[in-house]
């Protein structure tokens, strides 16, 4: 019959074409880094002579270890300046170092620099390892962080962190002076950042244009493969500076941006850890036999922001009355299943953080005093608004639906508006919103969560919020650089803005994994960050 | 986009100034349509790589998608619709209706999650999701695709079917089918060597057009099984606002619709001998 023989013939020129496999094209393999200039070959490096197992050759090598995880979303690109959201740095952390790191609980640690010492208000100095090598061999030197530092400062979105610094000076080899332009608190926490403060080669970028397609790094992973879209492919690096990491050869990241297509594929064993990012697929997995779901605190938190430049908001009687009414423990139970914790005593900084400033003003609502700041206010009979949010992430839907009701019971008519992300960016920047309820992530230190936001000149202060005291403290906790002093300040600074609330601080959510049982030795780090992959091991 | 939460209107500026996304729309729009004439169909404003390649490189992905969900829908349509017009307002019509029907109202992204969570997770017998290229593992590459060419084509053979249904029904109705009928031939040879070939012209034209809309639910298949097409590479393009990307996908799948219905045009002679000869 001639429609199905014309059938048969489409189908066979659909296998046909399908033999040319997705992958040697820009965006997808990475060759070895048209670097090394000693003519070394690819995967060997000065210290580990002899070590048969580098060239990774998973098919002949039968006890190959391999982790395969799967995470929301690609990176937009493998080069760490570039590309500083967090769903990049989740890839990139793993094939860089920075100079310091954090450890488990977010306290500073050396990572490329083995120590560093503050000589004077403006002046600090780096000492690095002498046994790290880049992916193809090159051993690295105090030449390749300056030259990082100031690719940071030209290039990466999160250049105003590093504004502060003035020059890079080469002192050895080994050895690094930052000279800061005005004493700098948060400089060791920006210089610790996973992915974005990531030390890379000179030589590499000249080779490449950029590093969005080739990674040559320190980390404990090299990259093989980028299918953009579809997975990553990395494996171990022998010659990684700490001794023992990674544990597994070889970790393959799937992208999977269907939580119930990530769940099923734990399920079936498809894979080994996923982040879970749907509350609902949580009580799931606890159930499923052979799985463990893991929780841990993040430093994140969820928000609703005033344009306090518009009436009412402009009031701060108002702007308390909301405070004092939403009751954010039902917030929790009713969008995160009971999971995660209303910022009852807290401010951007959760529980368990330094900054966190215990500051229990709203921890019980009182609908009725709310009542009262209104009618003082004159707003006794309430007012219409609309709240906006993100519809890109399904959470925020979740969270402002009972902030709607809870509103509704202070006489105030709120309509809900849900904004594409990137249109939502440009109605902050005009100044067209009432109230936007959105969240940060992976903010460790509280000048980044909260300059740029609150001060008066900060580039991200959208509602217009203008307080000289909160600056001046904001200001102090950036200068200082001794932990207990800047604690001091930006308790302060927490306190004040919680009792002139520009911003309601709602919740902080807790983070989910579902992993099989076979895998161990994960930890979650608060700030988001899976540089734990290279402590993983799997059970065969 | 790239900036993110980050953006500030300094930043902002810059990029856009960088990309050359201030100029007016419309010279934007006719340079690219220029480049776009010569070959050229941009660079990711992301991660640079030619627009061309990194389509060409996930076509092939979506393109076999689509032909194994136009084969399901296929293979499902010719037996409900063929039985449903030989055997007109008996149980058998009634359940093809039924199932036609069933086919037409579910979302196929919700029976793609139902194919999940019973073939793949409970039953086992295929993998949840994944993409091994043809050349690489032919027989995975199958396993992989059965589930999203399922969810697919069953959500859209609904349509073929009930054209085929009512335009079968009426072919054989016809004048020149009760002459074979009279000249002895046998029902078999009546259906397949006259009806079907004549039945087959608004088939076809539904069909054509039932690929477009096979194109446009390919992007939420493809997310749920993490197939690496072009449906992803027009999502991320939309989410990360990198429109030399979006603006090649959105041309690919137009020219796709386009050309399957042009080959659908010219298959008509190939049935139908009366176009042939005018």
């Amino acid at each position: 019959m001639r429609k199905l023989a014309m059938l048969i013939l489409l189908v066979a020129m659909a296998l046909a074409s399908c033999t040319q496999s997705p992958s040697p094209t820009e965006p997808s393999t990475v060759e070895a880094p048209t670097t090394s200039e000693d003519g070394a070959s690819e995967e060997t490096n000065g210290l580990e002579a002899g070590t048969e197992g580098d060239e990774e050759d998973p098919a002949a090598d039968e006890a190959t270890v391999t982790l395969r995880v799967g995470l929301a979303s690609d990176t937009l690109g493998m080069d760490p300046h570039l590309f500083v959201n967090k769903t990049s740095t989740n890839y990139t952390e793993l094939l860089y170092d920075s100079l310091l790191t954090f450890d488990e609980s977010t306290n500073i640690a050396p990572g490329l620099a083995e120590s560093y010492e503050q000589i004077d208000d403006v002046t600090w100095t780096f000492n690095l390892r002498e046994d790290v090598t880049f992916h193809d061999g090159k051993p690295l030197t105090a030449e390749d962080v300056k030259y990082s530092l100031e690719r940071i400062q030209e290039l990466s979105p999160k250049k105003a962190l590093f504004a502060p610094i003035e020059t890079v000076d080469v002192v050895d080899q080994y050895t690094v002076q930052i000279n800061l332009s005005s004493p700098f608190g948060p400089l060791l926490t920006y210089l610790a950042l996973p992915g974005t403060a990531s030390i890379v080669d000179q030589a590499t970028v000249e080779a490449n244009g950029d590093l969005s397609n080739v990674a040559n790094g320190t980390g404990p992973f090299k990259l093989v493969e980028w299918q953009q879209g579809s997975h990553t492919t990395m494996v171990a690096n022998e010659g990684y500076f700490v001794e023992d990491q990674p544990i597994v050869d070889e970790l393959i990241i799937h992208v999977v941006p269907d939580e119930v297509a990530a769940s099923a594929r734990l399920r079936a064993g498809e894979l080994d850890w996923i982040e879970l990012y749907s509350y609902a697929e949580v009580e799931a997995l606890r159930a499923a036999p052979g799985l463990t779901v893991m929780e841990t605190p993040v430093i994140d938190w969820k928000f609703m922001l005033f344009n306090t430049s518009k009436p009412p908001f402009d009031d701060v009687k108002v702007r308390q009355a909301i405070a004092m009414g939403l009751d954010r423990q039902q917030i929790v139970d009713t969008a995160l299943f009971g999971l995660g914790q209303p910022a009852e005593a807290g401010a951007s900084a959760p529980p368990g953080t330094w900054a966190y400033v215990d500051y229990p003003l709203y921890d019980t609502p009182d609908a009725d005093a709310a009542q009262g700041l209104l009618q003082e206010a004159g707003y006794g009979d309430g007012f219409p608004m609309t709240i906006r949010f993100p519809s890109n992430w399904p959470i925020y839907g979740e969270i402002v639906t009972p902030i709607q009701a809870q509103l509704q019971a202070l006489g105030i008519d709120a309509e809900l508006e849900a904004v594409e992300f990137g249109v939502l960016i440009e109605e902050l920047g005009a100044g067209q919103f009432d109230a936007v309820v959105s969240g940060w992530a992976g903010k460790i230190d509280p000048d980044e969560q909260l300059y740029e936001v609150f001060h008066s000149e900060g580039a991200l202060n959208w509602g217009k919020f203008s307080d000289p005291e909160v600056d001046d403290l904001l200001e102090q906790g950036r200068a200082a650089t001794e932990l207990e002093e800047r604690q001091g300040f930006y308790f302060e600074a927490q306190r004040r803005l919680m009792e002139l609330s520009p911003e309601l601080f709602l919740i902080y959510p807790t983070a989910y994994f579902g992993m099989s049982d076979s895998v161990t030795g994960f930890t979650a780090r608060p700030d988001g960050s899976y540089r734990s992959f290279a402590r993983v091991s799997v059970a065969p | 986009m790239m900036l993110g939460f980050e953006s500030t209107p300094q930043r902002v500026a810059e990029l856009r100034q960088y990309f050359g996304l201030d100029r007016p729309w419309h010279i934007q729009y006719f340079e690219w349509l220029g480049a776009v004439l010569q070959g050229d169909l941009g660079k990711s404003l992301l991660s640079g790589a030619r627009v061309d390649e990194m389509i060409m490189a996930r076509f092939p992905a979506t393109l076999q998608l689509t032909l194994a969900s136009m084969f399901v829908a296929l293979s499902l349509a010719l037996p409900v619709g063929i039985l449903a017009a030989i055997y007109p307002r008996t149980m058998l019509d009634t359940v093809g209706t039924l199932i036609s029907v069933v086919g037409l109202s579910v979302p196929h992204f919700w029976l793609a999650t139902l194919l999940i969570l019973l073939v793949a997770v409970r039953w086992e017998l295929l993998p949840v999701a994944g993409y091994v290229p043809f050349a690489e593992a032919p027989i995975e590459n199958l396993r992989h695709l059965v589930l999203p060419a399922l969810s697919l084509g069953i959500a859209y053979f609904a349509s073929i079917a009930r054209q085929l249904r009512s335009s079968l029904m009426e072919v054989m109705d016809t004048g020149y089918i009760r002459t074979a009928h009279a000249k002895g031939l046998g029902s078999r040879a009546i259906l397949f060597r006259h009806a079907l070939k004549n039945a087959s012209i608004p088939v076809l034209t539904v069909a054509g057009v039932q690929v477009g809309r096979l194109l446009g639910g390919v992007i939420v298949i493809e997310q749920i099984f993490s197939w690496p097409g072009i449906g992803t590479l027009g999502l991320y393009a939309i989410n990360q606002r990198d429109y030399p990307v979006l603006q090649g996908v959105v041309l690919l799948v137009a020219g796709s619709f386009v050309a399957i219905n042009l080959l659908v045009d010219l298959a008509y002679p190939l049935v139908d001998p009366r176009i042939r000869h005018s």
